[in-house]
């Protein structure tokens, strides 16, 4: 018999007594108990603290490893004060709330109303987000929040009666999208927030301050679809146990399709981006936000992967013959498989070069064989094939779906980059790897190193552009001319 | 074909990059053509635009396979 039902009641239990306690407290004192609260987890969260300062460390790099103690630690206690008072805001009667809250922008909220559209709240998870919708609540009406439920379902309970304590609704994350579509067809209201990472196949790659970062595209979707307006809306605490929320003007739909659903994403990113740059201890640094990358542990997946991947058959390290390498490939080729997670994460590359016959497709493909086989998205292509068919997405308007599709694979394996044709093809070829830079990582092989581009692309300008974009994080795999058979 | 089942192949050929001949009406949507929420959102929209029809909730909870589509989408009046 599982234990599982019966933790989940004794933690209930423990909840219910802990919210009890913090309800006895005046709120004032609660938000001084939740920072000091944080401040221990701070000590004892070794790993979240970690996690935190390696995202600042990613995203901030400009400041100094004071700093980013400095902003963890605060954030901590931020989280701290905003979990206890959260809780102990349930007692806040209606006729508390214009004493409560101040609020900034009505009017942005009043103009995407008059629309009569439907209405999405953006928030993130900056500053007291779950108190936002306190003081809109009475004018907006019912709300549909989208939240993750609890693992407890006990707690959840309690916290969704909590969120719904306003007359608002919950929206479970599973198919939330057809659930979504539904809401603002009929003109209703939605908040949500887009500040966390989806898994890869759902998401495209935005830059999230300044690193790309997968996040939803179906706000975007949703909003170009049935012309609905995202209002920005964020909460902060403020002295006296008192709140300050802000209405952002509106941001409207425009354009349509995915080039357009990129756009709308980023401007929405953008809104709380400006937000934690001013005050970045208020954002919830302790989230896993830019992890590009994640291997699949199941085998169906595996397989999936294995599929997708389009390999040359039987080109393996184990029908590679290692021992036949020059030893500076060799030695390098060591690092780049064992710490295989790092260099995805850090988008670099890696450029095989070697005469015919060298074997730098057989070392390519095994490489990608390598990933795939611990559970990494890779694809492997002809640069030649590859160009080719972006141009004819280009024809059709498509360019930049196409390129992003390419996005969901970690590694992207073009094989023979001296193959591609000059002009158009080989153009395109560096408008790939621009896309590709800093994002995700890419191989290459050529029989021409960096230093001979010049003679593949035609022109100096589109060679320097294409080796720009490998070299400067490149581990490179010096076959040689001699043929290894 | 009707107008309306072209529509839904080409939506569902956008959606997931599957060949149109891949598509047997037998096809379950999740587990042969990996239409996961994500998917299933951008699926109902295509349709929706392109043959100018709203799928109402209690229908696109029913929708398993590539003939439940094409049954569903029958139920409106070629125009």
């Amino acid at each position: 018999m599982s234990l599982r039902p019966l933790l989940h009641r004794l933690e209930h239990v423990l909840y219910r007594l802990f919210t009890g306690a913090v309800l006895r407290l005046p709120h004032r004192r609660a938000r001084r108990i939740g920072r000091w609260v944080g401040g221990v987890s701070y000590r004892l969260a070794a790993g979240r603290r970690r996690l935190a300062l390696a995202n600042l460390a990613l995203t901030m790099p400009e400041l100094a490893p004071r700093q980013h103690r400095r902003i963890t630690r605060a954030c901590f206690a931020h989280y701290g004060a905003t979990f206890l008072e959260t809780l102990s805001a349930a007692r806040f009667e209606p006729h508390e709330i214009g004493e409560r809250f101040e609020v900034e922008g009505w009017e942005h909220l009043e103009a995407a109303l008059a629309e009569e559209r439907g209405l999405f709240i953006l928030s993130g998870h900056y500053g007291a987000w779950d108190m936002a919708a306190f003081p809109l609540s009475p004018r907006l009406g019912t709300l549909h929040l989208l939240a993750r439920e609890q693992k407890n379902p006990w707690v959840s309970r309690d916290i969704e009666a909590f969120r719904k304590r306003w007359g608002n609704v919950l929206l479970p994350r599973r198919g939330a999208g057809r659930k979504m579509l539904s809401v603002v067809r009929k003109g209703g209201r939605i908040a949500l927030m887009i500040d966390q990472r989806v898994k890869p196949n759902d998401g495209i790659l935005i830059p999230f301050l300044g690193r790309p970062a997968w996040t939803t595209p179906i706000l975007a979707r949703l909003s170009i679809y049935k012309r609905v307006p995202v209002v920005p809306v964020l909460c902060v605490p403020i002295a006296g146990g008192r709140y300050r929320v802000t209405i952002s003007p509106a941001i409207a739909p425009e354009g349509r399709g995915e080039d357009a659903e990129v756009a709308l994403t980023r401007r929405y990113l953008a809104v709380i981006e400006e937000e934690i740059r001013r005050r970045p201890e208020l954002w919830m640094w302790m989230h896993r936000r830019w992890q590009l990358t994640q291997p699949s542990r199941t085998r169906v997946f595996r397989q999936r992967l294995e599929r997708d991947a389009e390999l040359p058959q039987g080109k393996s390290f184990a029908t590679l013959d290692a021992a036949r390498l020059p030893p500076s490939p060799r030695r390098r080729l060591r690092p780049l498989r064992r710490y295989r997670h790092a260099f995805l994460e850090a988008a670099r590359n890696v450029a095989v070069f070697g005469g015919a016959g060298s074997g730098k497709t057989h070392l390519a493909a095994a490489l990608g064989d390598d990933f795939v086989a611990v559970g990494y998205g890779v694809r492997f292509a002809s640069a030649r094939q590859l160009a080719g068919r972006l141009l004819a997405a280009e024809d059709d308007g498509d360019l930049g779906p196409a390129l992003r599709k390419l996005d969901v694979h970690d590694l992207l394996i073009l094989d023979a980059v001296c193959e591609v044709e000059p002009g158009a093809p080989s153009s395109m070829l560096v408008r790939l790897l621009e896309h590709r830079r800093g994002r995700r990582s890419t191989v290459v092989t050529s029989r021409l190193p960096f230093g001979g581009w010049r003679q593949i692309f035609a022109d100096g300008t589109t060679a320097a552009a294409a080796v720009g974009c490998l070299e400067p994080s490149a581990v490179v795999l010096e076959l040689g001319e001699m043929p290894r058979r | 074909m009707s107008r309306l089942h072209e529509g839904v192949f080409d939506a569902i050929v956008e959606v997931t990059g599957k060949d149109r001949q891949s598509l047997a009406p037998e096809k379950e949507l999740v587990a042969d053509l990996g239409v996961d929420s994500a998917k299933a959102l951008q699926l109902l929209i295509e349709i929706e635009e392109r043959l100018g029809i709203e799928i109402s909730d209690e229908a696109a909870e029913n929708l398993d396979t590539v003939a439940d589509l094409l049954a569903y989408v029958d139920t409106f009046p070629a125009s």
